[in-house]
């Protein structure tokens, strides 16, 4: 019985091979109920292909334009995947270690006291011992503790405002400490550095002429010129540093 | 010959289609949205004709259709070259329907279906002969009303098939089964109309 439903659906919407359609037919024609049913088919057929069109859609490119925007901003808003932080915190600390500061190419930097700055700077051309330096600079604004303070041991501080283009910057180990241990407790600090972009001068107070050194060192192509000059705290007897600003040329300490 | 001729030229055509709607999925999955667009306007009529059948609601055509093709746009990476762009679609959109009509949510689609049935009443048929528009009113109501009672896996091959045309081989890779598989669920399909319509019909008869 199903069967023979199953061929009159296929007879009445064509889907039976002449053959097949032929043999349908015949049958049905011998029995009223399966013409009957027939006719029930060929009845849906039509229908089916009488029904009323769809009407016309309000859809539009700029609606779905925006819609795929929504979408898309709101698959990024929701909250911090925290399952994700540990990577997370994983890749941050892997670009602090390689952006870290590297050892070699600290910028190259002296300090020296009175005498020896007196004599560098009037004997040899300013910076020509570090012309050759192809360090990145940092602006260095430094205070020191002479042996009069610290009594054991001679320090530097430094601090670093300007990251170089290659990460680096002052340290400590390169100037700070021997010549500092030699210098008279009032001395003042004397400081050059020779970098891509960027001298730092620290000179004696008053044996250079730090306005012609700053000229100088622009004109051999420095950007930015820092003077540091020493002072005794009256306090503590320590050298601390005083820092004022002129045109483009940074003087201080 | 010129039988053949135009044959070729059909065929010609359908390829050239096939090919042009590769090469613009190929644009968009590259970041070139103006062709996922040109994508959207060539198909939206047929893809909104087959989700307003499914839904039997013009506003949640509407939404399906959209829904498909912004998903169409987030899964551009996993459309396979070798598919209809139009067999891609219209499988997601019989998933949307579907999952549709799972959740239930049919609200206002009974409403519309009443409105739209006083609006055929009233726009459709031949002004020649009132009775025959009357029966054939009846009749068309009657499939539709068994049509929209159908369960959206049946409803969507009688769709495909029936009322949009569409070959077995093309409703096999809509559905992701064989043609026999396709053949099978088109008749059982039909036969599942036809239980639900007929007494209607026998009724209109009467």
């Amino acid at each position: 019985m199903k069967k023979k439903n199953d061929d009159l659906l296929r007879l009445a919407f064509g889907e039976l091979s002449d053959a097949d359609a032929t043999v349908v037919e015949a049958r049905a024609a011998a029995d009223p109920s399966a013409r009957r049913e027939l006719q029930v088919c060929r009845d849906i057929r039509a229908s089916l292909q009488h029904l009323p069109p769809p009407p016309a859609d309000g859809l539009s490119a700029e609606r779905l334009r925006a819609a795929i925007l929504d979408r898309e901003l709101g698959a990024r808003k929701p909250g911090f995947a925290w399952g994700w932080a540990p990577m997370a915190l994983a890749a941050l600390a892997a670009v602090v270690f390689i952006s870290r500061p590297a050892q070699r190419s600290e910028p190259a930097v002296v300090a020296m006291n009175n005498e020896i700055g007196e004599n560098v700077f009037k004997n040899k051309p300013l910076m020509s011992d570090f012309s050759a330096s192809t360090n990145a600079a940092a602006a260095v604004t430094m205070s020191v503790a002479t042996p009069a303070v610290t009594s054991a041991k001679s320090s530097a501080r430094f601090r670093s405002n300007q990251r170089g283009m290659e990460g680096a910057r002052p340290h400590t180990a390169s100037w700070a400490p021997k010549p500092f241990v030699k210098a008279p407790i009032n001395a003042p600090v004397a400081m050059v550095a020779r970098l891509d972009s960027f001298e730092t001068i620290a000179s004696p107070q008053s044996s250079v002429d730090t306005d012609a050194l700053a000229s100088k060192a622009i004109k051999d192509g420095a950007d930015t010129v820092v003077i540091v000059s020493g002072k005794r705290d009256l306090d503590t007897g320590a050298a601390a540093a005083t820092e004022t600003e002129a045109n483009h040329v940074l003087v201080g300490g | 010959m010129v039988e053949r001729g135009a044959v070729r030229l059909e065929a010609s055509a359908g390829r050239l289609e096939l090919e042009s709607d590769a090469v613009l999925v190929r644009q968009a999955r590259d970041g070139e949205y103006r062709a996922f667009e040109l994508l959207f306007e060539r198909h939206r009529l047929l893809v909104f004709r087959f989700a307003y059948q499914m839904t039997n609601s013009r506003d949640d055509a509407e939404d399906v259709v959209q829904e498909a093709f912004v998903r169409a746009y987030q899964n551009l990476h996993r459309y396979r070259d070798e598919a209809k762009f139009t067999t891609w679609i219209l499988r997601i959109v019989t998933n949307l329907c579907t999952d549709r009509a799972r959740s239930g949510n049919r609200r206002t689609a009974l409403e519309q279906q009443e409105a739209a049935r006083g609006l055929d009443w009233m726009t459709l048929g031949n002004p020649v002969d009132p009775i025959d528009n009357l029966e054939g009113d009846r009749r068309v109501d009657a499939i539709k009303r068994a049509l929209t009672a159908l369960p959206p896996h049946h409803r969507s091959v009688i769709i495909l098939r029936d009322l949009e045309g569409r070959e077995y081989p093309e409703i096999a890779n809509v559905l992701n089964c064989t043609v026999g598989g396709a053949k099978l669920r088109v008749l059982r399909a039909r036969r599942a109309l036809r239980d639900r319509v007929a007494p209607l019909l026998e009724d209109l008869s009467v």
